[in-house]
């Protein structure tokens, strides 16, 4: 993903409907998870779906 | 049997202005050349007798003007038509609308639903509506107060009191409809799985994660399309969020919708909530049904998607593994 940021720093993410700032432009698919179930089991035991708006390609599913 | 002819007129050969020349397809070589349309006002003819013979009336009477010795019921000519259709009463807009031929592509698909939860239930309720040959409803549980929440219908107390297996509730209500319905009381493994055998498409509705792969390791083998559908919504800070996920697996693309399908996982204590709300489960399944009619030809279709996801709060579908 480019570094040329048209917004402000940190970004506001919404996840799963609370918005969190993040100092980056570019988020993986284990970050989010963790932002949406912090400190829980995770990714490789359940199966997450991580859908986003307005990112790379407009929107899509984060693999 | 193409019948054709002129535009209807009256005694002094002026056009009729009822008729409105507009080809159309009433069945399988059968072809109208017009339409007539007049009301005697707003509230129409108060049956289809009255509407038939008020028509016949307006087209004999002008050509009776001429010659009293033509009639628009010689007799000879009555043939009955077979209603050869799954329902149980006629659809009679669908030859109004011209939709006949197109309905007719409906004939020859067997249809299986496995689970009749929130899901399930309103596939059914579309596919009833459709001239599929059969459609059975696979679940083991029984119908109860929660599912009447997220179900089509209102049942009354007294069904809910009888505690019916949800299969065999749902068959009951739209057997009134379509001929084809019928129930399979049990869930399915691997010892039934042969109840599928002759489906042409399968809709997975099922919550049961660990079930499925059997289930779908056997529609695969058999070279059977299917869609499994999920709903996921979490409450957050007060309200509700989350996906809706129809995945389609065809010959050809499996291990592609196989990576879209949740894995058995060990319970969670918040997975146990399972919030569901009708009209999402409403949408789901039609998604999930229009994705269906976009595979066999009903509707248009230019994407030809292997996975859907609609996200609630922003209210967007994203189509992702196109071919």
């Amino acid at each position: 993903m480019s570094q040329d940021d048209h917004g402000p720093r940190p970004v506001t993410i919404i996840v799963n409907t609370r918005p969190y700032p993040w100092d980056s432009k570019d988020i993986t698919f284990e970050q989010v998870v963790e932002l949406a179930y912090p400190g829980e089991p995770g990714v490789g035991q359940y199966t997450f779906t991580v859908r986003y708006s307005r990112g790379p390609d407009g929107l899509s599913t984060l693999r | 049997m193409v019948p054709t002819g002129s535009v209807p007129c009256d005694e002094h050969g002026q056009k009729l202005t009822l008729a409105n020349h507009e080809a159309r397809a009433i069945a399988d070589g059968l072809q109208a050349d017009f339409m007539l349309s007049s009301k005697p006002g707003p509230t129409g003819y108060p049956d289809e007798y009255s509407k038939v013979t008020a028509y016949a009336r307006i087209i004999a009477d002008q050509a009776q003007a001429i010659d009293r010795s033509v009639t628009p019921t010689p007799g000879a000519a009555w043939q009955e038509v077979p209603d050869d259709t799954p329902f149980a009463y006629r659809d009679t807009a669908t030859s109004r609308a011209g939709l006949t031929a197109i309905n007719r592509r409906y004939r020859g698909h067997r249809i299986a639903i496995i689970g009749l939860g929130g899901t399930g239930s309103y596939i059914l309720d579309q596919i009833a509506k459709t001239e599929v040959d059969t459609i059975l409803l696979i679940d083991g549980d029984t119908f109860d107060n929660h599912n009447a929440f997220r179900a089509p219908g209102a049942p009354t107390l007294d069904t809910l009191r009888s505690r019916l297996n949800k299969a065999a509730y749902f068959a009951s209500i739209y057997s009134n409809m379509h001929r084809g319905v019928t129930a399979y009381e049990q869930y399915l493994d691997e010892g039934n799985l042969a109840v599928l055998s002759g489906s042409t498409f399968v809709f997975i509705a099922s919550d049961d994660a660990a079930g499925k792969p059997v289930i779908m390791d056997w529609l695969e083998a058999h070279g059977i399309p299917f869609i499994d559908v999920g709903v996921g919504i979490e409450e957050t800070d007060g309200r509700l969020g989350g996906l809706l996920r129809v995945t389609t697996s065809l010959p050809g693309r499996r291990e592609q919708a196989r990576q879209r399908i949740p894995i058995p996982a060990p319970e969670r204590d918040d997975y146990g909530r399972n919030i569901q709300t009708a009209d999402l489960n409403a949408l789901n399944a039609m998604l999930a049904v229009i994705r269906w009619k976009r595979h066999i030809g009903i509707y248009a279709d230019a994407t030809d998607e292997g996975f859907t996801t609609y996200s609630l709060i922003t209210n967007e579908i994203a189509n992702e593994d196109l071919p």
